[in-house]
């Protein structure tokens, strides 16, 4: 897969089809053990991040590459002040910000000056950076004061603040309201320009990504099923799974169309035949699809798809 | 108090005037030295119906009260004031909470913590057998077998228990123990938000086929938009404690009226990348404490019409059209000849 | 039966921990049920050997100054310790886990009564406690046991209150009680088997520790009667030796040492299960 400057790209799967361990690997959050990377690359600006060792990689974490996650609960400290928390991840920017991997882009608020005022004023930006209101106040208080948007807000803030080239979101609205998920995902989208990033937006919500992606890549069993355009995908889905996600979504009243579930259920990763993961589920299986694993081609321009239907 | 528009004699339940308050009283001296209430208004007089064989659904968001108006209705939470009656009959006048458990049950949310770790689900689900009826242990566990295969698990699941179970089949059992004494109306709290698409959407048609075969009634709590649409016949929308608006699915989600219900509609994510509605989103703000919520119109601190009205008093349900009712001091500001641009 | 398969198969520390604890256990019942019988020497019998023999192949432990051979001495004692431990922390398990879980799910006045109740043995430093009242009621067993139960069952009920108060706020005892099930049964049926696993873990260490404070106050003198043998009593009577026979009171103290390492590891082993369980 592929990510291109200031694109939303959604990964879509449902619970153990890999999405989250992908994310974890761009940014190499993954434990090995008893993870073990065995094939593949992860290229960010020309370097594969696999390669590099442990406190390489760390630079470009929180700089480069940074990533928020899904419990807006348990990712901020809960005895420090939202202030402090902020100024940790600032203090932590500028020091690496010396001859580290930072393409010489414009952190957000850096100075060189060390006074105490400059110290809020950045700590402030950040808050007004993710349209948190009243950021005097805010700063001050601690987690447990806050609701669980503002504190998604702050975690976007913190991971924003360093303008990194890509953002990994990994379900960062699926334990939010939906009114609130609706503000973070806006903002989000909206900063995109401002921060000049990339979003990898990860999500088991089909909708979600319809809503804010430009690219979406459907993922089954730990591989990319499909990947296309969002309009494209939505207008042409072609492999049985992404057509099976979409036919599940409600939709208008049960007297209109009746829900058709994807019969069956997802496969035990610990027992993966060597041919197509879905075929036990599809509509479509084919002999050849028992047979050998099919390989994600291009269908058309950039709407790729693993799927013997498709070759 | 209200007119409704079902006949008393479909009427299966009637909720009129339910407040649930929550003591937060903390130390002594806070009530006695501010002289403020520290009570949660989780509930604060609310009105639903739900008629035989009906689907209603009851839609807010966190806070709003729904989870707790859920357990009221269920008796497991006692109520302020107002009542729940049940085909025309008063709560007072059941003898014990038992026989209301007959009539009313509900699948709670979260099939993980909805099932005892250490129960094979055979017990689980003939339980309710053993407190609300007198059926010999053989009967309960014939009666606990059919009811499984009703909801799609068949007799090996009997002697499983919950940690050998998916999500899907967790909340199937779930659903098996609530309809096991056959009661009339099942209540069902947030039925499909912790589940997968592909097994939401098995989940959603099993219960549209348990409601015709066995003529249930359904209350659906939930958030999701999308699920409210699909199952329910009518749906009424909570705020802060209060219903904010309710009438048919079809007309409160396609043409929403109330500005929270709007803000709600237009937040919920639709399939269609050509109708990008969450990015058009204009609500700011939070949800209100309801320990002491603003005065006057719960929602007019966030509200894009508000005027000075609304922080004065409190606007009460008036109708729109049958069976159609807002409570907006101003709700002409969002019909469609005011120029109100968004239906779904 | 699978539930206690897979606890004791949990991992290395908790089948190494079982292994011990069943070959203490067959040891402490064999001896209980055939009297000394089996024993390689009478227990009590003086003159079995040299006085103060060092180890050999007759006499594993050596012998006393009176002539007893030690090993049989030990063995003879297994089931006093055993048997103590066991029951101090069985009847404080099974006291503390229905008192704690019915103040955990009830609350009220109970609970504070349960609650303050237990301040006030904890601030009463334990063994001072236990001292005073084998003094009061004098030299046994049984009259030791009686003061370590009073001070032992506060945790019991502690660590009991404090997973039923977890558990009654599960949405299945809110199911059950939709269910028309009563409070009794409740408990019974939905409290009690969910927050035993956590005490169990926290008993098994427990072996470990009223094996020393037995061991250490029959050193002190409170427990048994001459010429019956016990591990901490052993260690008192053969402390004068360290140093012309040191094999006898150091052959006892390894011996306890042992066991409660073997219980310390069946522990550990146990309660690292019940980490998994909570979390996966």
């Amino acid at each position: 897969m592929s990510i291109k400057p200031h694109e939303l790209v959604a990964a879509v799967g449902e619970s153990g089809c890999g999405k989250t361990t992908l994310g974890l690997s761009i940014i190499g959050l993954l434990p090995t053990p008893p993870a073990k990377y065995v094939a593949g690359e992860v290229n960010f600006n020309g370097k594969n991040l696999l390669s590099l060792a442990p406190d390489q990689m760390r630079l470009y974490r929180g700089t480069e590459i940074a990533m928020i996650f899904q419990e807006p609960m348990t990712s901020l400290n809960p005895v420090f002040k939202i202030g402090n928390q902020i100024q940790e991840a600032i203090k932590l920017r500028d020091s690496r910000g010396k001859g580290g991997v930072t393409s010489g882009r414009n952190t957000l608020g850096s100075s060189s000056r060390n006074g105490a005022s400059d110290k809020k004023k950045q700590i402030i930006d950040v808050l007004n950076l993710v349209r948190i209101p009243d950021p005097e106040r805010v700063a001050n208080r601690y987690p447990f004061e806050l609701s669980g948007g503002m504190r998604q807000r702050v975690m976007i803030g913190m991971a924003l603040a360093q303008k990194p080239s890509l953002l990994i979101a990994d379900e960062p609205t699926t334990a939010l309201d939906v009114t609130t998920q609706a503000q973070v995902l806006k903002l989000m989208k909206g900063l995109m320009e401002e921060v000049d990033t990339s979003i990898l937006l990860i999500t088991h919500d089909l909708a979600v990504a319809s809503q804010v992606a430009d690219k979406i890549a459907v993922m089954y069993a730990g591989q990319i099923v499909e990947e296309g355009e969002v309009l494209d995908l939505f207008s042409h889905p072609l492999h049985p799974y992404t057509q099976g996600l979409l036919a599940c979504i409600p939709s208008g009243s049960k007297e209109g169309m009746k829900l058709k579930p994807i019969q069956g259920s997802t496969p035990d990763l610990r027992n993966i035949p060597a041919a197509c993961k879905f075929a036990p589920r599809c509509p479509y299986v084919m002999k050849r699809c028992e047979a050998t694993k099919p390989e994600l081609t291009v269908k058309e321009g950039s709407h790729r798809v693993a799927c013997y239907l498709h070759q | 108090m209200l007119a409704t528009s079902t006949n008393d004699k479909d009427t299966l339940l009637q909720i009129e005037d339910l407040a649930v308050y929550f003591d937060v009283g903390g130390s002594f001296s806070v009530p006695l030295l501010t002289k403020r209430a520290t009570y949660v208004r989780a509930v604060d007089g609310v009105n639903i119906d739900v008629g035989v064989g009906e689907t209603v659904a009851v839609v807010g968001e966190s806070g709003c009260g729904k989870s707790t108006l859920a357990r009221a209705v269920l008796g497991l939470i006692e109520s302020k004031r107002g009542s729940v009656r049940i085909r025309g009959q008063d709560e007072a006048t059941f003898k014990h909470s038992k026989d209301r458990f007959k009539i009313i049950q509900m699948v709670f949310q979260d099939p993980d913590s909805s099932l005892d770790p250490s129960m094979k689900v055979k017990d689980t689900v003939s339980e309710p057998l053993v407190g609300l009826s007198s059926m010999s242990k053989d009967d309960r566990e014939k009666k606990a077998a059919e009811v499984l295969n009703a909801v799609g698990l068949d007799s090996k699941f009997l002697d499983r228990l919950p940690r050998q179970l998916s999500g899907g089949q967790k909340q199937r059992v779930n659903i098996a123990r609530a309809i096991v004494t056959e009661p009339s109306l099942v209540i069902l709290d947030e039925p499909t938000s912790a589940l997968d698409a592909s097994v939401q959407a098995q989940i959603l048609n099993l219960l549209l086929d348990l409601q015709s075969k066995f003529n249930l009634s359904y209350m659906i709590i939930t958030h999701n938009i999308s699920v409210a649409e699909y199952l329910s016949d009518r749906t009424y929308v909570m705020y802060a404690g209060k219903v904010v608006e309710y009438g048919p699915t079809n007309a409160v989600i396609k043409d929403p009226r109330h500005p929270y219900t709007i803000a709600l509609i237009t937040s919920a994510p639709i399939p269609d990348p050509k109708e990008r509605n969450l990015l058009k989103v204009e609500i700011v703000g939070e949800v209100p404490s309801v320990v002491n919520p603003p005065p006057g119109c719960r929602f007019h601190p966030r509200c894009p019409y508000a005027e000075r009205k609304c922080s004065d008093q409190e606007p009460l349900l008036e109708p729109l059209g049958p069976d159609r009712f807002a409570a907006c001091h101003f709700i002409e500001k969002t019909s469609r000849k005011a120029g109100k641009e968004f239906t779904r | 039966m699978q539930y206690i398969f897979e606890l004791v198969t949990y991992n290395n520390e908790t089948k190494l921990g079982f292994f011990f604890v069943a070959a203490i256990a067959i040891v402490a019942i064999g001896v209980a049920l055939t009297g000394d019988i089996l024993l390689p020497y009478d227990p009590i019998k003086q003159n079995v050997g040299p006085a103060l023999g060092a180890p050999s192949l007759q006499h594993l432990f050596g012998t006393d100054i009176l002539g007893r051979d030690v090993f049989s001495r030990m063995l003879s004692a297994t089931p006093n310790d055993v048997f103590v431990s066991f029951v101090v922390v069985g009847v404080s398990l099974l006291v503390g886990a229905l008192l704690g879980a019915t103040a955990g799910y009830r609350g009220g006045l109970l609970d504070e009564a349960l609650m303050r109740y237990t301040d006030i043995i904890f601030a009463i430093p334990a063994l001072v406690l236990a001292i005073s009242i084998a003094v009061i009621l004098g030299p046994g067993i049984v009259h030791m046991m009686y003061a370590l139960l009073i001070i032992w069952w506060p945790p019991y009920a502690r660590l009991a209150r404090g997973e039923a108060l977890r558990v009654s706020h599960q949405n299945y005892i809110e199911a059950a009680k939709a269910s028309g099930i009563g409070g009794f049964r409740i408990l019974t049926r939905h409290v009690l088997p969910n927050i035993l696993t956590p005490m169990i873990a926290y008993a098994s260490i427990d072996i470990g520790s009223v094996i020393i404070i037995y061991a250490g106050l029959s050193y002190l003198g409170l427990s048994i009667r001459p010429p019956l043998a016990e591990w901490g009593a052993m260690v008192s009577a053969y402390q004068d030796y360290l140093v012309s026979a040191p094999w006898l009171p150091i052959f006892p103290a390894l011996v306890i040492g042992i066991v409660v390492v073997a219980f310390s590891i069946l522990g550990d082993g146990l309660r690292d299960a019940v980490e998994a369980a909570r979390v996966g």
